[in-house]
């Protein structure tokens, strides 16, 4: 699986830390760190809350062309 | 000062509840297996099978909730198709199991040849039976969908 760099330019856009994502989407830093990383592959309700606490939507976020 | 020692929310985010149940199923794995070499191991031993009586039912318990949960669930084999000659394979598999193992318990040609023969038959023929009663459960499910799609 690619590294979602898109999720991470978004994040870094916001001025916000793995940590703050994950605290504000409900999951640990370590699966918004394997996320980025391309190394899990999330729910589409995680991916919703992550959309949703960023500004994006979830072809802006998660879709691959 | 308050302890917190359960919480009835689940404490783990949907990465860490996938990857504890690999862990939980990879253990489960280990616990299968090795209840039956634990079985497998005392009877080719010749111990009285009231000393592995326990594995043997706590095998056979497991076995069964497996078997119902799929069953329920109209699933078979991961891998193997479900077909008669996959059956025909695995319980020619088992047959030699038991015959091999007999004969190292016994020591006793025909007798080996004889249990391998008939546990072969059982096998296939529960093999057949579960398999049909899964194909004909998912066939229900399918169709159950559809039903509800159409609404």
């Amino acid at each position: 699986m690619a590294k979602n760099l898109k999720m991470k330019a978004a994040r870094a856009e916001k001025d916000m830390t793995q940590g703050a994502l994950a605290e504000a989407v409900g999951v640990s830093r370590q699966t918004i760190n394997a996320i980025e990383k391309g190394e899990y592959n999330p729910t589409i309700q995680l991916c919703r809350s992550i959309c949703r606490v960023l500004d994006k939507t979830l072809d802006e976020l998660f879709w691959e062309e | 000062m308050k302890f917190h020692f359960f919480s009835k929310k689940n404490l783990l985010d949907e990465m860490q509840e996938q990857t504890m149940r690999k862990i939980e199923s990879r253990g489960c794995y280990v616990f299968f297996f090795g209840l039956v070499a634990a079985v497998v191991i005392q009877n080719m031993m010749g111990a009285p099978r009231e000393q592995f009586m326990a594995e043997g039912i706590l095998l056979t318990l497991g076995c069964l909730y497996m078997l119902e949960e799929s069953l329920r669930h109209g699933l078979w084999e991961r891998h193997a198709t479900a077909t008669t000659g996959t059956n025909l394979l695995a319980s020619f598999v088992g047959a030699a199991v038991v015959g091999g193992m007999t004969f190292v318990r016994n020591g006793y040609w025909p007798g080996a040849l004889c249990s391998a023969i008939f546990s072969g038959i059982l096998c296939f023929a529960a093999l057949q039976w579960t398999m049909t009663l899964a194909l004909k459960r998912r066939k229900t499910l399918d169709e159950q969908e559809e039903e509800n799609e159409d609404e």
